[in-house]
């Protein structure tokens, strides 16, 4: 379970150097949000003071739990100007609809807006080619494409959303290790994804000639609607006689009644990669 | 003598999965301490075969048993998160006591917690051992996975056939080798430090296995 924490730890150092000098030595038993430990954290034994909000009581986070709440004006940029005209560094945590993966190398690449690219192009992470302009999962699905997951096994992160709530972002912070069962991470919690099993089924419906229907959402209706247990058996013969060879789509197919919930949306950043032939 | 068992269970509510799908041994190891009511002892004498080579029991993970009429289906369950965390809230507002108590998720209030659910006729355990000693332990326990105070997973037990497939193999295992192969590709799991000193994956089956019943 540290993996995805010592990942994100790992490809964020240059951000936490200059607040390591708030650290202190903390009392509590673990970290207030990821409830490890003070001896698991990567950074043994140092906490940071976080507060939700005024009225609310200090607690005691660990510096990977930390990070999202930083401001990233080296790493990222400046996101605005506050009061007094004093530059505000934007924060991962705070790039809520935007995602990003760290690789198993330890290096973090966000997928964000046009808008928020070109306000921290001038970042590190900017200058070094790792804000791209794109989905979180076609961002996960490139980096695979050119190889910067061949590791997989050693871990990567893949962080879907990372919306505006650090404290159940980090909470339930985990890796990956391979594509059969990647979490996507939001600030909504984590939830697995079987994106091995939608990368076969994609090739197979684009080689039957169907990708133009497998990005609409009436394609996929028969397949979700049995997955949340309204099954049609007119509606599931009519799907297997527009398939050439429908059994081997439906082999195919993700165990996980919750990925199959996901096709449509997963099936539209998919089908365009690999009519490119990027997949 | 053991013997090798697939034990079906009849599946009412659906199963919440923690991150770990639940294993015959480890629901065997809480029945046990329900007996005991000792939860804090080691329990190293459950009634399955250990395997000495592999260094684990030899109990699956749990698995869904769907029929040609009624398949694995995936349920969104929303429970308020626990309240017996309010005092813990209440003692961060020091300076905005609680007066009312909502269920919209305000800052101090319960919310909402999302669950994916998981329903199908059957739930599966495989396992070598003493079936009937297995059986004796697990009528002490009736839910499993998450949220199981509160009715998820609630299962009764239907009946305990011999196996004759090593069903459980399923389960995690150091080496990939030592996998079922043919039911399902071992994924790759949290890494244990090798003998050489380097990381080692530890491969497991995926976490959502499902089979056909006649």
């Amino acid at each position: 379970m540290s993996r995805g924490y010592a990942l994100l730890h790992q490809a964020t150092t240059g951000l936490r150097d200059p607040a390591m000098m708030d650290t202190f030595t903390p009392t509590t038993v673990s970290c207030a949000c990821c409830r490890r430990a003070w001896d698991e954290v990567e950074d043994p034994g140092l906490a940071m003071e976080y507060q939700y909000g005024a009225g609310y009581a200090f607690e005691s986070v660990c510096t990977t739990c930390y990070t999202p709440r930083i401001p990233a004006t080296a790493m990222l940029g400046v996101e605005k100007l506050a009061r007094g005209g004093n530059p505000d560094g934007g924060k991962l945590g705070m790039l809520a609809g935007s995602g990003g993966v760290i690789t198993p190398a330890g290096e973090l690449d966000l997928a964000l807006p046009q808008g928020w690219i070109d306000k921290f192009q001038d970042g590190e992470l900017g200058r070094l080619g790792r804000l791209h302009r794109c989905g979180a999962m076609a961002l996960l699905l490139k980096l695979h494409s050119a190889g910067a997951l061949a590791d997989s096994h050693k871990g990567f992160v893949f962080i879907e959303n990372w919306g505006r709530k650090a404290d159940t972002l980090m909470g339930q912070w985990r890796a990956s290790f391979s594509l059969s069962e990647v979490w996507c991470l939001s600030d909504q919690g984590a939830e697995p994804l079987d994106l091995a099993a939608m990368i076969d089924v994609a090739r197979l419906v684009h080689a039957q000639g169907l990708a133009k229907k497998a990005v609409t959402p009436a394609f996929w209706r028969p397949i979700v609607q049995a997955a949340q247990g309204r099954r049609h058996d007119a509606s599931l013969q009519k799907w297997t006689e527009a398939l050439d060879d429908p059994m081997t789509v439906l082999a195919a197919l993700p165990v996980d009644p919750h990925s199959r919930m996901r096709l449509t949306p997963v099936m539209r950043e998919l089908i365009p990669l690999i009519e490119e032939g990027a997949l | 003598m053991a013997t090798a068992f697939q034990l079906r269970l009849r599946l009412h509510t659906p199963v919440i999965l923690p991150v770990v799908t639940p294993r015959l041994d480890t629901l065997l190891a809480e029945a046990v301490r329900h007996q005991r009511l000792d939860w804090a002892a080691p329990v190293d004498d459950l009634p399955l075969t250990w395997d000495d080579q592999r260094g684990g029991y030899r109990g699956s993970q749990a698995v869904f048993g769907i029929t040609a009429q009624h398949g694995l289906v995936g349920q969104v369950v929303k429970l308020p998160s626990s309240v017996t965390r309010l005092p813990a809230h209440a003692a961060t507002r020091r300076n905005k006591p609680i007066k009312n108590i909502k269920i919209d998720g305000s800052g101090t209030a319960p919310k909402l917690t999302t669950h994916h659910g998981y329903l199908s006729p059957y739930l599966m355990f495989y396992g070598e051992g003493d079936p009937e000693q297995c059986l004796k332990l697990l009528s002490l326990i009736h839910h499993v996975g998450k949220e199981h105070a509160r009715g998820q997973g609630h299962f009764t037990i239907e009946a305990v056939e011999p196996d004759t497939d090593e069903g459980w193999r399923m389960r995690p295992w150091r080496s990939a080798e030592d996998h079922a192969s043919d039911r399902y590709s071992a994924v790759p799991d949290t890494l244990r430090m090798g003998l050489t000193g380097a990381d080692e994956p530890v491969y497991r089956p995926p976490r959502v296995l499902k089979e056909v019943l006649a």
